[in-house]
């Protein structure tokens, strides 16, 4: 019988980190290296909600694949495998908690597969209710930010071929910024681009995604408009930051003057799927009462 | 009259709540109604709505025929800017697309 092939976690998966583990084992046509493997935590101290999402997302797509896992080299318990403990990783895939003591931490939303039929409610409850205590914000704060996760939601749905999501969440107080990462493990962005764009490279075809009306018509009412709204609502709006990596490629967007500035990259690794992390600076989530009501005027 | 949207769908979040809007205002201009639509209650809605909700009127009806004969009100910054957004986009690319061969 053949040993299982050794999976080593970066000292620090974080969205460069993530890159290693998809090459040790995804190929590049996108399919398992591997039918089974050990995932290897000894080099692992530290770990963002990317990172984490970006795992799960493996191991959920190891599980539909038929891939076998297991795990290695956590139990020395140290800060990043704790963390990965409260964010209910372990519960997740190993059954239940390292430590009887994990518990979710008041700036994190536990890691968590939420299927699109569920996506309005759990929006609406869990996400507002953790954000608004854990930023101390009304809820209508945030309303920019609960939409754009209803159009990532929404899109997982249209265009990956999957109709469930993983997302781990976590608000940094000191640094005043919430980082929020969702990712399927459906066809990929560029994939579903190159369907009708096929001469684009994979980071291009992430870049085209953005373009508003560009649409790959997955379904008849798409019209592609989703992504460029995310751009408005957290990049131009918000000076936050957003990253899709997905297939080969990955593009991040940030204000660069005020407009929009695009980095593309193709990744020496391929990432099943379409993992989108976004960044909120909370100094600009702001509520007026007097003027949040009013009547459109054309 | 002031038709409450939350009166005709229990949420405004997918492209299936706006199909029901847009047969409730479609079927309004065909009986030469003008429509008034609050949105009182409702704090965000993604393209998904608002393409099926109100874009698709233009399948039917001119940009100028839907801003006069629609009125959105008791909405907010998010909504309406969305609303305005997404419409002139869609009407302005229709307007360079050209009329539709038969």
């Amino acid at each position: 019988m053949t040993a299982s092939v050794r999976i080593s976690l970066p000292h620090r998966l974080d969205e460069d980190g993530l890159h290693s583990v998809m090459a040790q084992a995804v190929d590049r046509d996108g399919t398992p290296r591997h039918q089974s493997c050990v995932v290897d935590f000894g080099r692992l101290r530290f770990i963002v909600p990317a990172g984490v999402t970006a795992l799960a997302n493996l191991l959920k797509w190891f599980q539909q694949r038929g891939v076998r896992f297991s795990f290695t080299a956590h139990e020395h318990y140290g800060e990043a495998i704790r963390y990965l403990d409260d964010s209910g990783f372990f519960a997740m895939f190993a059954g239940q908690p390292l430590q009887a003591r994990a518990r979710p931490r008041e700036t994190t939303v536990p890691l968590k597969m939420v299927e699109h039929a569920e996506s309005y409610l759990w929006l609406e409850r869990d996400f507002i209710a953790w954000i608004t205590e854990a930023v101390s914000l009304p809820r209508q704060a945030f309303v920019d930010v609960k939409t754009c996760l209803q159009e990532l939601f929404h899109n997982i749905r249209d265009h990956s071929g999957q109709s469930v999501g993983c997302t781990y969440m976590q608000f940094y107080p000191q640094e005043k910024r919430i980082r929020i990462a969702l990712a399927d493990f459906g066809i990929g962005m560029a994939r579903s681009v190159r369907k009708v764009l096929p001469q684009l490279a994979d980071e291009q075809a992430i870049r085209k995604a953005f373009e508003e009306g560009f649409s790959t018509r997955s379904t008849a009412r798409n019209r592609g408009a989703g992504l460029d709204l995310l751009v408005r609502n957290v990049v131009q709006l918000n000076g936050g930051r957003i990253s899709i990596h997905a297939n080969g490629g990955s593009v991040q967007c940030r204000s660069s003057g005020g407009r929009p500035d695009y980095i593309l990259r193709r990744e020496y690794a391929h990432y099943p799927g379409t993992l989108v992390a976004l960044e909120f600076r909370t100094e600009a989530l702001h509520f007026d009462p007097s003027s949040f009501e009013e009547d459109l005027e054309w | 009259m002031v038709t409450q949207v939350l009166d005709l769908v229990a949420r405004c979040y997918d492209a299936d709540d706006g199909a029901v809007v847009r047969d409730f205002i479609r079927h309004a201009f065909a009986r030469s109604e003008a429509v008034v639509l609050s949105f009182e209650g409702v704090e965000s809605v993604p393209t998904s709505f608002v393409n099926a909700a109100f874009v698709e009127l233009l399948d039917a009806h001119e940009f100028d025929f839907v801003k006069r004969n629609l009125k959105i009100v008791r909405s907010n910054q998010q909504i309406n800017d969305l609303i305005r957004r997404r419409m002139s986009f869609e009407a302005a690319r229709r307007a360079a697309d050209g009329p539709r061969a038969a």
